[in-house]
């Protein structure tokens, strides 16, 4: 189409943008997710869409990619109106797509995985494997794999190596705008900027790219321009070249700064500590060092950090939920070793997982019996199941955690979010713990029983417990916790005091501002 | 909000309760056919006789029940019975022993061997997190093989007296060995409902990781349950020899599927979680009726082979429920859209368009009896195609 044009035209083409999205609203029941955003994407440039989490990047890549539908607003490709009605109609509209979560069959070979969508066949409706081949060595070169056999299966390949054949992949159909969700969250340093030569070279080619990334520095090595969303709404949109880190974070968080909502409680640092952590390695850390941090009896310490920060592993390997590669943890001055959840909640630990249906709650099973899941064997006796004593302890529960429900026997998977949780929350509390650990203590729960949560979490501490909660909204944080430790690539990367709390401050240790990037290479 | 929650938990338990009497109905329409049919069934010997039958299965089944509950299956239970029966068969027989004492140290060694291959099952697949289905199928061969090699293939007889006496006691018509069988279903109630255990059971199926993380040993109860089942099939074996006066190393083969059959046809669910052992003991029930019932109104065994499982499942299967209700005509309006004649599925008129094209040409009709009727070129007539019922089924 394009290279029909006159010079004048291409001018004007280039000019217009490939794609253009105005106004365009979504809401999930009562939430919004998109508030009217708008965005312009010109042919041959590689727009960044920068965010905080929940600010509408992924809303928008389901509503571009087909898979669901826009409320309301104007989406334009190639000048004329876009609506998707399918993830495969986004497709052939030349809409592509690679999700930061990997879709390869491990076990069929490349050249299989990239023509998974469309098959060639011969005559006889067999598989035309050497067209097949072919076909995928061409998509290879796209991405500059020049040197790998197609016949490979995936499972031998590298994870970079799979991210450029998902985009090899892509591309082998018909591409106007490729689409990459957090592309670089598993790369090394290497990797990435072998990533930003193809993308170039992609450029050149005339594609556009749509670049999802929490990681500033390579957006503002990659890309042409950059846009920030804010609550669904579109806050700014400029060149790279016009624009600094600073201020695209300072427009991520938006001018009004929070402040600590809660009046500052007089510290009282003469408190002993609850729990030490020293050089605490997960699993999942590849870095050479671990965390350290201690924790004090009626505090409650934050710990914020981008999703895949390494701040849940922490808490799971505090618990013995997922064993760690090394790591002194005191209790109480006493070093414990915690091997099992078992373990942990002997030395009066209790984690509230941020997976609440798939790790919190039994859902088909009662309110009663869901509030008794982990103090059950104490309340028994001789392994017959005390359902008065079990009964009564719900009805307490109930009325300090203000839990609504309708009666105690119904199934927990008949309330509502905010109550659901406070079932978790409470058959942690039946055993009195002295150290809490919260992941995402108000996921999925509405405004006003996350202020009860909170205000029981306040309470707890009060009396002494030592609370570590992990959440990625920032303003929780800010509001509720007494200090607020920030955590990037599996390290702790600053600490804040309450009289220091901002939001600026801490975006800027979780997107390891101050630090560069580790280059770790084929860490698998 | 309060009564919009009650109302919303409130349907379900509806629902439950009307499942649950579902297969107690099931039960009784079955048995009012048979008695129709048949004027042999309703006799107080043939029903003896099916309580009789039915208690083995029974017993197999509630111990499977455990393992079904937690989301794992048991395929051994049936040569884990010829095991504990051989085994049994010899300590019974063993010279220099008082018969009394004899059968005791029977029960005890059937209890024990029963509860290791339970035990080694479950502890296999627990502790190795390997799936029950290959663990206990490897079982099924190794029981069977120590059976078969632990008696050189031969049978034990030769019980005491009053071992089989025992096995042949009636109560009011009911054979004592089936009291046992549902006093045993009454205890696994009440395990199931009124101990940590049982609660455990339905916990681990609903939610393992959930159970974890509360700091309780997962597979500590996993191997409980597979132990239960073991113990169960320990228990059947020696019912097996009380009732049969013999011990052999090719007993039970191909129990585990009854058992399955039961405990699902009970309404427990195969992912776990979810049923309970009084329906087990409705669906041991359902499938000793329909087995005699079957007899009684002369089909041959193998036809009798091919009917059960079929007519197990047709009262209880949502799909077959669907077709009965497009069969009644109330879809019908759809159908017609997509070319079928009514209460004929999509599959069906799929299936029939190469040979006889019902919307086109003269030569309309179906491959039935009747002759083709050329003055009605674009309908269907409803009466004819009793023999589309094929593309209801599931």
């Amino acid at each position: 189409m394009s290279g029909n044009m006159n010079s004048g035209a291409a001018d004007r083409a280039a000019d217009m943008p490939l794609l253009a999205v105005d106004g365009v609203r979504k809401s999930f029941g009562g939430i919004r997710a998109l508030d009217g955003v708008s965005l312009s994407v010109r042919r041959g440039e590689i727009h960044a869409l920068v965010g905080e989490n929940g600010a509408g990047k992924s809303t928008l890549i389901k509503i571009l990619t087909g898979a669901i539908a826009r409320d309301a607003g104007e989406i334009q490709l190639n000048g004329s109106p876009y609506v998707p009605s399918s993830p495969a109609a986004a497709k052939a509209a030349g809409i592509q797509c690679v999700y930061q979560e990997l879709n390869m069959l491990p076990d069929l070979s490349i050249a299989e995985n990239i023509a998974i969508e469309r098959m060639p066949r011969n005559r006889l409706g067999l598989v035309d494997h050497s067209r097949m081949n072919a076909e995928a060595a061409s998509a290879l070169a796209t991405v500059g794999l020049t040197d790998i056999d197609p016949t490979l299966p995936v499972r031998q390949l590298g994870i970079a190596q799979m991210q450029l054949i998902e985009i090899a992949r892509a591309l082998s159909a018909k591409s106007d705008v490729l689409i990459l969700d957090e592309p670089t969250a598993t790369l090394t340093d290497r990797e990435v900027q072998r990533l930003a030569g193809i993308l170039s070279g992609l450029r050149a080619d005339g594609l556009s790219i749509l670049f999802v990334s929490h990681h500033l520095e390579e957006v503002f090595r990659i890309c042409d321009r950059v846009t920030v969303f804010r609550n669904g709404q579109t806050v700014s949109s400029a060149r790279t070249a016009e624009t600094t880190p600073d201020l695209v974070v300072r427009q991520m968080v938006g001018r009004t700064l929070q402040a600590a909502t809660a009046a500052p409680k007089p510290t009282a640092p003469q408190l002993p500590e609850a729990l030490a952590v020293a050089d605490l390695r997960t699993k999942a850390n590849p870095q050479t060092t671990g965390v350290s941090f201690t924790l004090r009896e009626g505090e409650i310490l934050g710990l914020a950090g981008l999703v895949g920060s390494g701040r849940t592993e922490v808490l799971r390997a505090l618990f013995g939920a997922d064993p760690s590669k090394s790591g002194i943890i005191r209790i109480a001055g006493a070093e414990a070793a915690i091997k099992s959840p078992a373990d942990a909640i002997r030395l009066g630990m209790a984690f509230v997982t941020e997976d609440r249906k798939g790790e919190g709650l039994i859902l088909p099973m009662s309110i009663s019996s869901n509030l008794s899941t982990v103090n059950l064997t104490t309340i028994a006796r001789a392994g017959l199941l005390n359902l008065g004593q079990e009964t009564v302890q719900a009805e307490a529960m109930r009325k300090s955690l203000q839990i609504k429900l309708g009666h105690i026997s119904h199934p927990v998977s008949s309330l509502s979010g905010g109550n659901q949780q406070k079932v978790v929350l409470g058959k942690w509390l039946q055993i009195r713990p002295r150290i809490l650990l919260l992941d995402e203590p108000t996921r999925g729960v509405d405004v006003g029983a996350k202020e009860e949560i909170y205000g029981i979490l306040r309470g707890l501490a009060e009396n002494g417990t030592a609370i570590l909660v992990v959440s990625s909204e920032l303003p929780e944080l800010m509001g509720l916790c007494d200090r607020i430790m920030v955590m990037s690539n599996h390290q702790i990367t600053g600490q804040l005091e309450r009289t220091a709390f901002s939001e600026e401050a801490l975006l800027r240790l979780a997107y390891g501002q101050d630090e560069k990037r580790k280059v770790t290479e084929n860490d698998d | 909000m309060t009564t919009n929650l009650a109302t919303r938990a409130a349907r379900p338990n509806a629902q439950a309760l009307i499942r649950k009497l579902g297969v107690g109905i099931a039960l009784l329409l079955m048995m009012l056919i048979f008695s129709l049919a048949s004027e042999h069934f309703l006799t107080q010997g043939n029903l003896t006789n099916v309580l009789t039958q039915v208690t083995i299965n029974l017993i197999l089944a509630t111990g499977m029940t455990f393992v079904i509950l937690i989301g794992g299956i048991d395929l051994s239970v049936g040569s884990v019975l010829a095991l504990t029966a051989v085994i049994a068969g010899t300590v019974i027989t063993a010279p220099g022993l008082s018969p009394g004492m004899a059968i005791l140290f029977a029960i005890g060694a059937a209890i024990v061997v029963g509860l290791v291959c339970g035990v080694l099952n479950g502890a296999i697949s627990a502790l190795w997190g390997l799936p029950s289905f290959i663990i206990t199928l490897g079982m099924l061969n190794v029981a069977r093989g120590t059976a078969l090699e632990f008696t050189d293939a031969k049978a034990i007889y030769n019980f005491p007296e009053a071992f089989s006496y025992v096995g042949s006691i009636l109560v009011f018509g009911v054979p004592i060995l089936f009291l046992v069988a549902v006093a045993l279903v009454a205890v696994a109630w009440f395990v199931l409902s009124h101990t940590v255990f049982g609660r455990m059971i339905y916990a681990i199926g609903n939610n393992e990781e959930a159970v974890r993380l509360a700091g309780h040993p997962v597979a500590l109860y996993k191997i409980g349950a597979f132990a239960v089942c073991g113990i169960c099939a320990g228990l059947a074996a020696v019912i097996y020899m009380a009732r049969l006066g013999i011990a052999s190393p090719i007993a039970g083969v191909a129990f585990e599927l009854d058992a399955i059959a039961a405990v699902i046809i009970g309404g427990t669910s195969l992912s776990g979680g979810k049923g309970s052992v009084i329906g087990t003991l409705f669906g041991a029930l359902i499938i000793g009726v329909l087995a005699n019932g079957l007899i009684l109104l002369g089909l041959s065994d193998f036809e009798g082979c091919a009917a059960i499982p079929v007519a197990a499942h047709f009262p209880f299967s949502p799909g077959v429920g669907r077709c009965r209700r497009q069969r009644r005509g109330r879809f019908r309006p759809r159908a017609q859209a997509r070319g079928c004649c009514r209460g004929e599925s999509r599959h069906a008129r799929e299936r029939r368009r190469p040979r006889h094209a019902c919307r086109r040409g003269p030569r309309h009709g179906f491959p039935t009896r009747s002759v083709p009727q050329p003055r009605q070129p674009r309908k269907c007539r409803p009466r004819q195609h009793a023999g589309v019922r094929d593309g209801c089924r599931r």
